[in-house]
């Protein structure tokens, strides 16, 4: 995969679409490292004010899956392995940076760090509790003009 | 035929969804709605989902829509549907993330007047007491051989472990423990998550509410329920937690290889299956009951906080102050049930997502004390209006495979929501039109949760009675709540 662009601020990361019983989320990237790191950030977004969170803690994650599955099955995966971090370490994220992510027949691997800091409820409004991001109308899709990539995402909350 | 929907009036509260060969349906769909619940369905494209339920293999007879129906995924929330054991299949989207999220309704002797001055108090002890687990710890502290009691022990582990009472276990559906957990199906990481979490509310639309019996609809029955007018009743919905989502996510993972391994064609992936008698649905299930028994013992420990709580308020035990559970029902959940399909009893596989079971009378799996009468069925309105006690009936066994709705279903988005009510004028507007005590952490959360964002419960509950699915028993209203 190629290497992740510096971003740039203007770039839109994602905007929040109507979803009647839970919450809906179009994410952006200029490549696939830039649309997960997106999808990261919204899916913080909509847990607190990502903006508020500190980044002193670096944690790693990294994802590996022995088997041929599809871009948007470890997409998935990646946010699922952050709502685990959420839960078992108390840590919550506002900075990420995959600097690996290789999706092929034989396996599938991210390797990133993150930025954050322990949850302090008397800092950290919790607007929500995220339960999982679901397959629905999970598409990624590259743009043929802009190249950039996009997914709508629905989080069950 | 094309690939557009038909709807064709049955009756005033039943619908059929005309069977659509071209979009693989197998079976009509039955929605039981009003005509302007119809309408709103329709535009919300949730008769698609109906539909799209329709396509799975094996299903019978039809699938299914309660009064509450509104657009979700995959399977619609408020879907039933039933599969044979010989050719249907398990669908852990067809049960939810939240594994036996469910509402259980405590009684107790006390009236309206012996509260109303300790109001204010008894809501914020109880939100002191009980742990929302977000951003905080449980109060209990389990070792990885205690998650595995829980799994297998649902309920009963809780009482075992001092967090309630041997009479609760009669009063939960599968008497607090479903029969075939397997822990060694349930993923370390789905372990790791629910460590901190028995005991939780969680957050969302999960709630506490003190509430008062405010209309009795069927004295006879109310007084079988422990119901009374002006009665202090408490009520309490959450689920499985982390625990339940992550055995959900996990499963939905092996069911999209599962699928494509049984040539199982689905139209939407989070409708991803597998053949009842796979492995792959064997291992499903088998950590599915793990997560429902969890399910049931947070509602039980959940329950043991707030009894202690108004031990402490009334310098009484909770035994004597008559704080005995009513009943507890899950609303997300699979299970193997006995029906009378095309004249003969068969075993079939229930899916219920976002509808509650409500058996008539004389079915084996209700307690001694409700089984001449049916099941109680509890539906949880908005905070600021009413919430309603049923009754299962007979009728819904032939109708809806003994289902019915689960809550109000939501009117406005999230988003719309939070745009038109502001959390702190809310919380101020409902204790000073109604006297509504309200808790929250979070006011945007709260804002989410508005009344406005949540159809009228009465209509739902009045469409399930017409429906012939439950009847009205008891209307409640809320003095106090707590939302996670």
């Amino acid at each position: 995969m190629t290497n992740k662009i510096n971003n740039n601020n203007n770039f839109k990361k994602f905007e929040v679409i109507e979803h009647l019983s839970d919450v809906m989320v179009q994410v952006y990237g200029r490549t696939l490292e830039e649309l997960f790191e997106n999808a990261a950030y919204a899916m913080f977004s909509i847990i607190t004010d990502v903006e508020s969170i500190n980044k002193v803690v670096l944690e790693k994650a990294i994802i590996e899956v022995k088997q041929n599955i599809e871009i948007e099955d470890l997409l998935i995966i990646w946010l699922e392995k952050l709502l685990f971090l959420i839960e078992t370490k108390n840590l919550i994220f506002s900075d990420f940076k995959i600097k690996n992510l290789i999706i092929n027949e034989n396996e599938s691997k991210i390797d990133a760090v993150l930025k954050g800091e322990k949850i302090n409820l008397q800092k950290h409004e919790f607007f929500l509790q995220i339960k999982a991001p679901t397959y629905h109308e999970l598409k990624i899709i590259k743009d043929d003009n802009s190249g950039i990539y996009r997914t709508k995402i629905i989080f069950d909350v | 035929m094309k690939d557009k929907l038909e709807i064709k009036k049955i009756n005033d509260y039943k619908w059929e969804l005309v069977l659509n060969e071209d979009l693989q349906m197998k079976v009509p769909g039955i929605i039981f709605s009003d005509e302007d619940i119809i309408k709103y369905a329709e535009q919300e494209e949730t008769l698609k989902q109906v539909a799209n339920v329709a396509t799975l293999p094996g299903i019978i007879n039809a699938s299914y829509a309660m009064p509450d129906i509104h657009y979700g995924y995959g399977f619609p929330i408020g879907g039933v549907a039933a599969f044979s054991l010989e050719d249907g299949i398990i669908s852990p989207g067809g049960v939810g993330f939240d594994i036996a999220c469910g509402v259980r309704l405590l009684r107790s002797d006390l009236e309206y007047k012996d509260i109303k001055n300790k109001l204010d108090l008894l809501m914020s002890e109880i939100f002191i007491n009980v742990p929302k687990g977000i951003g905080t710890k449980g109060r209990i502290k389990l070792t990885e051989k205690e998650m595995v009691n829980i799994f297998k022990d649902g309920a009963i582990w809780a009482v075992k472990n001092g967090y309630g009472e041997e009479e609760d276990l009669n009063h939960i559906e599968e008497n607090g423990k479903m029969e075939g957990a397997e822990p060694s199906n349930v993923s370390k990481e789905a372990i790791q998550r629910g460590f901190d979490q028995v005991g939780t509310l969680g957050s969302g639309n999960h709630f506490i509410e003190v509430q008062k019996v405010d209309e009795i609809y069927d004295e006879k029955i109310a007084n079988i329920f422990g119901l009374f007018k002006e009665q202090i009743v408490i009520m309490i919905h959450s689920g499985s937690r982390g625990l339940g989502h992550q055995v959900c996510s996990d499963y939905l993972k092996m069911m999209q290889s599962a699928s494509k391994k049984y040539n199982i064609n689905i139209v939407d992936k989070q409708l991803a299956c597998a053949p009842i008698d796979s492995p792959e649905s064997k291992k499903y299930y088998s950590a599915m009951v793990c997560a429902a028994n969890f399910a049931m013992a947070n509602r039980e420990c959940i329950s043991y906080w707030i009894r202690i709580v108004f031990e402490k308020l009334f310098n009484k035990s909770y035994k004597k102050l008559g704080i005995d559970l009513i009943y507890d029902v899950s609303h997300n959940i699979a299970r193997f049930e006995n029906h009378i399909v095309n004249g003969k009893e068969q075993k079939v596989c229930v899916h219920r997502k976002g509808a509650t079971r409500s058996f008539g009378p004389n079915s084996i799996e209700l307690p001694k004390d409700f089984k001449n009468y049916g099941q109680p069925v509890i539906i949880p309105g908005d905070m600021g209006r009413y919430s309603y006690v049923l009754i299962g009936t007979k009728k819904a066994m032939t109708e809806s495979f003994g289902s019915t709705c689960h809550g109000a279903g939501r009117l406005l988005s999230r988003t719309s929501a939070k745009k038109k009510v502001n959390g702190k004028q809310l919380k101020k507007e409902l204790f000073d039109d109604k006297g509504i005590i309200v808790l929250a952490d979070s006011m945007s959360g709260l804002s989410e949760e508005a009344p406005i964002a949540y159809k009228d419960v009465k209509n739902i509950v009045e469409i399930a009675q017409k429906a012939g699915l439950s009847n009205k028993v008891a209307k409640l209203i809320p003095l106090g709540v707590i939302k996670g």
